[in-house]
Formats: C-alpha cells, sequence, structure tokens
C-alpha cells in the first residue's frame, strides 16, 4: 500500500513580524516551518507504515533553496521518499491550484492508495485543498479525523464536528485530514537526522504537471495584524456577600462578550 | 567568525527543544528538588540520541558533531536551568567523545553503544582531596601486575558516582592514576576505563560514598576509594604514562559543553526577566525595564552572554574540525586558548546573570517559588571548578599567549 502526504512550508504564526507604523506583516522576516497539523499528517501515516507496512511518501512545492529543511525533516521524521514539485512563490498559488498540482501528480506517479493531510495549514487557514483533491481524484474522504484506527481492510476515521462525532468506515482508496487531536508526533532522532542529510529526494518541474495558464495565485490585498480589543475591569471582593455579587458580575460580562 | 548553524544543526536543534519542551520542562524543578534523574528520562534521552553524539558509529555512537552536542546541551540547559540533566548529557557526550578518540576498539565497543542507549554512565575521575587543579599532584596509584592493574587510592567530587551503582548496565569513568612511579608530575599518569560496576554487582575494591550538594540537585557528585582493585589491561586508555595529555584534551572537549550548558541557563534567567522587568510596574506605574539602571545592566549582560556563546561555537567548531573531520593543519593544542576563553566566559557571565536577575525579582526572587535560585546554584557548580578551575583558564591562556617562561614565578 502506498501512502502520500502531501506538506506545506508554512509561516511559523509564532514568530510573526509586522511592520510597526502599518501593521503589516514583513513575511520576508518571518521563519517558515512544517505545520503542526502536516506533522500529525506525516506521524499518522508512519503509524500505518509500522502497524500495516504501508510504504509513505511525501510531496511538497517550493524551491529547493527554502524547501531543503523541510524535505530533510520529513525524512528523518521516517518517510520513504519525498517529490519537490519546483515552483516559485508557493506563497500566492492559490488553493484550486495546489489541488490540480497534486491531483495530477496522483495521477502521473500513483496510484496512491491513502492520502493524508493536514486539516488545514498552519498560515492561511483555508482548509479547502483536501476536499478539493477528494473532488478532483473522485477519493472517498474524511475531514478533520481526530482519530484512525484499522479493522481488517476497514479504516475507521473519527471526526468531531459542532454536531457530534462521526465515525466514517473507509476503505481504500480515499483521503482524510488530520488535526492535531490525531497523535503526538514523533521528535525526529539526531541519528535519522544525519541520513536525512544523504537522502535525495525528486524534483519535478511545476509544468509537468499543469500549465503556465492553469497556474492561478491569489492576489493578497492586504494583510493586517488584528488586535483583539482587551477589556478589562476590576471586580473587588472585600466580603463573602460581595462574592455573589461577582460571580453574577463575571456572567454578564461573558454573555455580553457573547461568550456565554 | 559568523555563528550560523547548518540546516541539519538547525533541525537538530528543533527536535532538542521539542524534546525538552516535551520531558524535561514540566519536571526540571521536581528533579532539583527530590535529587535524582528520572530512569525514564534517561532511556528516552538514549533513544532520542542525546548522548554519545560525537561518537563514531562504528562504536555506537551517533555519529555527529561536538557543535551538535553543545546545542543539545545548550538547549537541554535552557529548559532545566538547575542543569543537573544538561550536565547529565554533557557528562555523556564529552568523555565518551574523549574515549572514542583515545580508547582501545575492544573497550570502545564495550562501552560506548551502552552509554549511547543511556543504561550506562561515563564520566571523568581525576579529582583528588589535595586539589583538583594540581593533577600532576594525584597520589592515586596502578602497579602493575600479571595481566592488568591494581589500584589502590582515593577520588574526591565525582559526578555519577551514584549513577554508575544504579543504573541497567553501571559504567565508570575516565580514570586517572599513576603507573611506574609516584613522584610528583604529569609524565607517570595514565588514563584508564575504571567500570567499578559493570552488567552485575559492585567490583570487589571499590568503596563509594554520595555527597550533600548545595545545586544542581538532580545528578549526584560522590567519591570512592579504591583498595587493590583490579583493571585488567585492556582498559588502559591509549599508552602508559600518556594519560594526562589524553586527558587534558578530554577536558578542552568536556569544557566547551559545560559553557554550553552555562549559556542556555542563562538565557533562561534573561528570558524570565525580560518577562518580569516588562510586567512589573512601581512609581505610579512605570515598568522596572524603563529604569535605565535597569534596561542598561540587561543590555550589558545580553551582550555578554552573546559573546560568550560565539566563543563557545568557535571552539566547538574547532574542535570538530580537530577530531570528527581530522583536517590536516589542526592540532588539538589549538584548541587551548579558545575553550578556556569558552569556559572563562560562560560560568562567570552566567553567574553575573543570576546575581542580577535575582535581584531585579526583588524578594520574590528569595523565595524558593520563584525557581530563579535554583539556576543560580546550578551553575555556581561551574565557576567553583568542576571541569577546571576559573584561574586554571586563566593561567592556560596566559600561558600559551605569553609563554609558559614568561608566567613562572
Ligand atoms: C559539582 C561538582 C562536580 C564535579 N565533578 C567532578 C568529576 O566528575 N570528576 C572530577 O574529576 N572532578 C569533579 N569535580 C571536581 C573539580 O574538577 C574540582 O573542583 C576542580 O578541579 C578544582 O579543584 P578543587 O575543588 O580541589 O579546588 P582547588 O584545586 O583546591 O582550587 C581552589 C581554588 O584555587 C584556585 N586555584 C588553584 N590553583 C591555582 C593557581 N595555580 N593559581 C590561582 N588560583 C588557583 C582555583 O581556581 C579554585 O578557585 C567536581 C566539582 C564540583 C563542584
Amino acid at each position: 500500500m502506498r501512502v502520500l502526504v502531501p506538506i506545506k512550508l508554512s509561516y511559523d504564526i509564532n514568530q510573526m513580524k509586522y511592520d510597526e507604523r502599518t501593521g503589516e506583516p514583513i513575511l520576508d522576516a518571518v521563519p517558515r516551518v512544517m505545520g503542526d497539523m502536516d506533522r500529525c499528517a506525516l506521524e499518522a501515516a508512519l503509524q500505518l507504515k509500522e502497524s500495516l507496512g504501508v510504504v509513505v511518501e511525501f510531496i511538497s512545492i517550493g524551491s529547493r533553496r527554502t524547501h531543503n529543511k523541510l524535505m530533510m525533516d520529513a525524512y528523518a521524521m521516517g518517510c520513504d521518499k519525498g517529490y519537490l514539485i519546483e515552483a516559485e512563490d508557493t506563497n500566492t498559488l492559490d488553493a484550486y491550484t495546489v489541488s490540480s498540482i497534486i491531483g495530477k501528480f496522483v495521477e502521473k506517479y500513483g496510484p496512491y492508495d491513502i492520502i493524508i493531510m493536514g486539516a488545514t495549514s498552519q498560515d492561511t487557514h483555508s482548509s479547502v485543498v483536501p476536499p478539493a483533491l477528494s473532488a478532483l481524484l473522485g477519493y472517498r474522504a474524511a475531514f478533520g479525523v481526530d482519530k484512525v484506527t484499522v479493522e481488517g481492510d476497514v479504516f475507521i476515521l473519527e471526526a468531531t464536528y459542532e454536531d457530534g462525532i462521526y465515525r466514517y468506515r473507509l476503505t481504500p482508496p480515499f483521503i482524510i485530514s488530520v488535526t492535531t487531536e490525531a497523535n503526538t508526533p514523533r521528535i525526529p532522532k539526531l541519528k535519522d537526522i544525519l541520513k536525512a542529510r544523504r537522502m535525495k529526494y525528486e524534483v519535478l518541474p511545476v509544468n509537468d504537471l499543469i500549465s503556465k495558464d492553469e497556474v492561478r495565485k491569489i492576489n493578497v490585498t492586504s494583510i493586517k495584524k488584528y488586535v483583539t480589543p482587551r477589556r478589562r475591569e476590576i471586580i473587588e471582593v472585600d466580603s463573602e456577600e460581595d462574592v455573589d455579587k461577582a460571580v453574577y458580575r463575571i456572567i454578564e460580562l461573558l454573555k455580553e462578550a457573547e461568550i456565554l | 567568525m559568523y555563528l550560523e548553524f547548518s540546516e541539519d544543526e538547525q533541525l537538530f536543534r528543533e527536535a532538542v527543544i521539542e524534546f525538552s519542551k516535551r520531558y524535561i520542562e514540566p519536571i526540571w524543578v521536581n528533579v532539583d528538588e527530590v535529587g535524582k534523574l528520572p530512569g525514564d528520562l534517561i532511556k528516552r534521552m538514549g533513544e532520542q540520541g542525546l548522548f554519545a553524539i560525537p561518537v563514531s558509529e562504528e562504536f555506537g555512537g551517533v555519529g555527529g558533531t561536538l557543535t551538535m552536542a553543545a546545542i543539545a546541551t545548550e538547549e537541554i540547559a535552557y529548559y532545566d536551568p538547575a542543569v543537573a540533566i544538561a550536565v547529565y548529557a554533557l557528562l555523556q557526550n564529552g568523555w565518551p567523545m574523549a574515549l572514542d578518540q583515545f580508547g582501545s576498539d575492544e573497550v570502545k565497543s564495550m562501552i560506548l553503544p551502552e552509554v549511547a542507549s543511556g543504561d550506562a554512565f561515563f564520566g571523568i575521575a581525576s579529582t583528588e582531596a589535595h586539589g583538583g587543579s594540581d593533577v600532576a599532584g594525584i597520589k592515586t596509584f596502578a602497579e602493575k601486575v600479571e595481566g592488568g592493574w591494581r589500584v589502590s587510592g582515593e577520588k574526591v567530587y565525582i559526578s555519577g558516582v551514584r549513577e554508575v551503582l544504579e543504573l541497567p548496565t553501571g559504567g565508570g569513568w575516565f580514570f586517572l592514576s599513576k603507573t611506574g612511579s609516584r613522584d610528583y608530575g604529569h609524565r607517570n599518569i595514565s588514563a584508564f576505563a575504571l567500570l567499578p560496576r559493570w552488567k552485575g554487582d559492585v567490583k570487589e575494591g571499590f568503596e563509594p560514598t554520595i555527597f550533600d550538594e548545595i545545586g544542581r540537585g538532580g545528578l549526584s557528585t560522590g567519591g570512592f576509594k579504591l583498595d587493590n582493585f583490579m583493571i585488567e589491561d585492556k582498559y588502559l586508555i591509549g599508552e602508559e604514562n600518556k594519560g594526562f595529555y589524553y586527558v587534558m584534551q578530554g577536558f578542552n572537549i568536556a569544557r566547551i559543553l559545560v559553557a554550553a550548558a552555562c549559556i542556555g541557563s542563562g538565557r533562561w534567567a534573561l528570558d524570565q526577566a525580560k518577562e518580569w522587568l516588562t510586567n512589573r510596574k512601581l512609581f505610579q506605574g512605570r515598568k522596572l525595564s524603563s529604569f535605565q539602571g535597569i534596561h542598561f545592566k540587561f543590555a550589558e549582560l545580553y551582550t555578554e552572554l552573546e559573546a560568550a556563546r560565539l566563543f563557545t561555537y568557535k571552539a566547538a567548531r574547532l574542535a570538530d574540525k580537530i577530531y570528527i573531520e581530522k583536517k590536516p593543519g589542526f592540532k588539538p593544542k589549538d584548541l587551548n586558548v579558545p575553550v578556556a576563553m569558552a569556559k572563562l566566559k560562560a560560568p562567570e557571565t552566567t553567574i553575573r546573570i543570576y546575581e542580577e536577575v535575582l535581584k531585579w525579582y526583588g524578594a520574590y526572587g528569595y523565595t524558593k517559588e520563584s525557581n530563579i535560585y535554583r539556576g543560580w546554584l546550578g551553575t555556581f557548580s561551574y565557576v567553583i571548578g568542576a571541569e577546571g578551575g576559573q584561574n586554571i583558564m586563566r593561567i592556560i591562556i596566559a600561558r600559551d599567549i605569553l609563554g609558559k617562561e614568561n608566567i613562572r614565578s
């Protein structure tokens, strides 16, 4: 069985930098990393490698210059084979283009039995690529999965939505996206990092998969730092009677803020 | 030198940080308080590849570099500023690397894989009661007998005594003893791999004690008496009577990691201070950081720490050229000054940082709850003299720069 994990080099939102005056992010100065959910997707695939002996392959879209560390990281975690679809300015590719590129890749280099992705990317949070890819490929799908179990040929995938827990029973081929609840990703060991240094990944030009005019780019009109305005109220409690009053006031405030 | 980590070093650093956040940060205070390293943590560190990093793969090591060992030590110390866990890692990298450089293949393949996995400890046993700085003055004596050496003497302030007694396999030390003659001097010192406990009971003639210390509670320091203790021939490290030269190189290796541990702990203290100084307000709402008397000092210490960091990684890179890459033209003695500078600068800077941070915290700093004092006491072991006293670093720098003949009184 072959499993494919598409991974993205995302901006590390914990290390965002902004222009103090305009509030615009200075993206060139923000480090890029593998997103947490992508790491969970790799972990889910590697757990299948351990339990079922599947082959785990991964793919990313970007340039050797920016993506080498990401590719090494995935190898160090234990993946078997990596592909880099060479393209510049991958941050401005729209979600449909990304899905098309991966879709074409699967048609050309597949078949893959299972595709596992992170439920959403760490920076843009659109969650569009997994469903779009499943539509393009005609794969069965389950999104936002936080538990994967296997019973014979059937994969049982659990996802928690607003109206309850959904349990999908799927047989390959299928595509799933996982949340950070799905597992705790392994930490690459130094020996594996050193080995990963020597592992080669295949580099394929993006135009081998889709033509230039199929590439759609998003036009970012503005990104601004948004700071949720803070409201502070000090509720003083001097005596026991004040406690009840304070509790009611807190409930009132939480209702006003639409938290309750 | 411009300090930049390569991509694999960055990945490794991120991995150590993640490991430390998961498994070290939640327990460091408890480790310091209880005074014992948890066995499962040691095992996990072994599995993660945090021991025997600069030891060749051929002998069971990770096959990395001393720079990587320094990265690991620095980051572990950031998440365990009391430094017991960091020092444990430091010893488990520095002295196995020294054994890898000078030991026989047979002994290396026996000891090093067990150290790498976390099942055994391998540290350094040089200090004796007359004064650790004076290595040439050691009194422990190994008498040559049929098939080995009969050793008697006493070592004090030795890290890892309890760990040798308790770890699954046991372990021991890169151990120094007089051989041939008991005269004062360094030409009659030999190095041995001393293993008082290895896969079984404590061997005859080994009598350990444990000391009660003021800091870095998780790692034991003790002493031991040897009474006609037998060491087999194969455990002699390198050539007879060359032990002093090997151990000085071992100290150079280990001191780089000592500096890295201090830097990690000092960085933690400054990060705590940053949080404190920018949040605590007094005199009608002024932040503590707004007072020039405070932010000048902060800036100064921050700069000093970065300088210490540059010294440390410069020395680590040089050590890699000498011992790992074995580049022609780089000699072990080239390390003396860069290492002594790093070992001089890092612990002293870190202690100055702690003394300021404790004051900035006011009375809260004096409470146990603030935990700042744990880092202070832990790193103080390195200005006191663990892995070499500070004045010894000054002597090394002065000797190599001014010339031996010009510094004699
Ligand atoms: C926590 C801890 C762990 C340790 N672990 C180990 C271990 O695992 N293995 C091991 O072998 N040892 C270990 N040591 C011992 C350490 O190596 C010694 O403390 C060190 O070598 C100094 O020796 P000393 O303490 O006997 O002090 P001394 O040598 O007596 O020195 C006392 C003071 O005098 C200064 N001094 C000495 N000579 C001179 C000189 N010529 N000129 C000017 N000043 C001088 C020193 O800098 C020091 O400040 C450890 C020490 C500590 C505190």
